[in-house]
């Protein structure tokens, strides 16, 4: 993953050389709408958070460290905004599971596949996200929602091997107990 | 502690995550356990149906030139729904409350003009009627700031008539008396002290 954003790039947005910005919109939409929609499964949400992330990056373009990854940066961005706005949807929903229908599994006649296409659990998994700590959550969205290697979460994160093992089995294992506790089998 | 205790960690992490000996180790395990190998199954199901479902190419993807243009221009109105709400908001309230500070500030500034206008006017009348001389005009000129408003009539404190005395008496008393109505206004309004100094040259011409 790497969006090959080049230091002079960045350095005509800080200048607000014409076009610039425009250019990086032309580069970096695909993966930044991609980033969204991947923690939060709604279009309209995930358009709105792509649109403040790119807001955030045009206000503090200045104090970016050009020694760093614009992409791990923006990836950041992006990730924590779909976060706080999953938080206020679990927030405008009451308590996590609430709102939610929990099936019988028994009498589902769709097959297993169809498991997370359901929007009760959509909504669950969602609702659930915020509350993991931090880490699992960075890991867990990386390595579950967004596919990223090992290596990849490593570089990024700047967490060791057996750091990111650890977080991924425990929030791995809370999705499990979480799933079984409202019926899904 | 139990095998299966021991093994929980791995029990959880994909292949890929594995070196070869916790692999090893694993599959040793799950073997000869059946509740961890479908722990096991349930977890890599939860991983591939969730990497699917967040698949983004399932959806179509916006088109986002429009913003693209509105944010790459310099000074541009935001179309973030919230930001344009909030926008709006702190301006039309922004815009209520500095035209009520002007309406205040513009209503307290007349309200000091009138009565320092009124007070030049009655000094004008005293100066002109009851001052005998030229000298005594300038006595009482310069007897201003001694002078004070009480219920419609400009006239000096009892403290300030022996101040005023000592004037007409060609023994000028300019030390200013922060108690009197001009310095006080004057003192409360220094935007209006320029107005105030062009008005006096005006009416003492």
């Amino acid at each position: 993953m790497d969006l090959r954003i080049t230091d002079q790039l960045i350095e005509k947005i800080g200048l607000n050389h014409e076009g610039a910005f425009e250019e990086l919109i032309d580069q970096t939409q695909r993966f930044a709408y991609e980033t969204a929609y991947r923690i939060t499964r709604s279009p309209e949400d995930s358009m709105d958070i792509v649109q403040e992330a790119y807001i955030r990056i045009w206000k503090n373009i200045g104090k970016f460290d050009s020694k760093g990854s614009f992409t791990y940066w923006f990836h950041s961005i992006l990730r924590n905004l779909s976060i706080d706005w999953l938080r206020k949807q679990a927030a405008q929903n009451g308590s996590p599971v609430r709102c939610l229908e929990i099936p019988d599994r028994q009498s589902d006649e769709s097959g297993p596949d169809s498991l997370f296409e359901k929007s009760e659990v959509d909504g669950l998994i969602r609702n659930w996200l915020p509350r993991l700590p931090k880490t699992q959550q960075k890991v867990f969205i990386m390595r579950d929602l967004e596919g990223l290697s090992i290596k990849e979460v490593e570089e990024e994160t700047g967490l060791s091997e057996p750091s990111i093992k650890t977080n991924l089995w425990l929030a791995r294992k809370k999705l499990r107990e979480l799933l079984i506790s409202n019926g899904y089998r | 502690m139990d095998k299966c205790q021991i093994i929980e960690s791995l029990i959880y992490l994909t292949d890929d995550e594995l070196s070869q000996s916790e692999h090893d180790q694993l599959q040793e395990h799950l073997a000869g356990c059946s509740p961890c190998r479908d722990i096991r199954a349930q977890v890599l199901r939860n991983r591939s149906l969730l990497l699917e479902a967040s698949d983004s190419s399932l959806v179509a993807f916006p088109d986002f030139s429009a913003q693209a243009q509105q944010l790459a221009r310099p000074g541009r109105i935001l179309e973030h729904p919230v930001k344009q709400k909030l926008f709006r908001w702190v301006g039309w309230s922004s815009a209520v409350a500095a035209g009520m500070l002007l309406i205040l500030f513009l209503g307290e500034q007349a309200q000091t003009v009138r009565k320092i206008a009124t007070l030049e006017k009655n000094l004008a009348g005293i100066i002109y009627t009851d001052a005998p001389s030229m000298v005594d005009r300038w006595a009482l000129k310069e007897s201003t700031h001694l002078l004070e408003e009480e219920n419609g009539q400009i006239r000096p404190t009892p403290f300030n008539m022996a101040r005023i005395n000592r004037n007409i008496a060609g023994k000028p008393d300019k030390t200013p008396d922060l108690s009197d109505y001009r310095t006080r206004m004057l003192a409360r309004h220094p935007f209006f002290y320029n107005v105030f100094i062009i008005h006096s040259k005006t009416v003492s011409r």
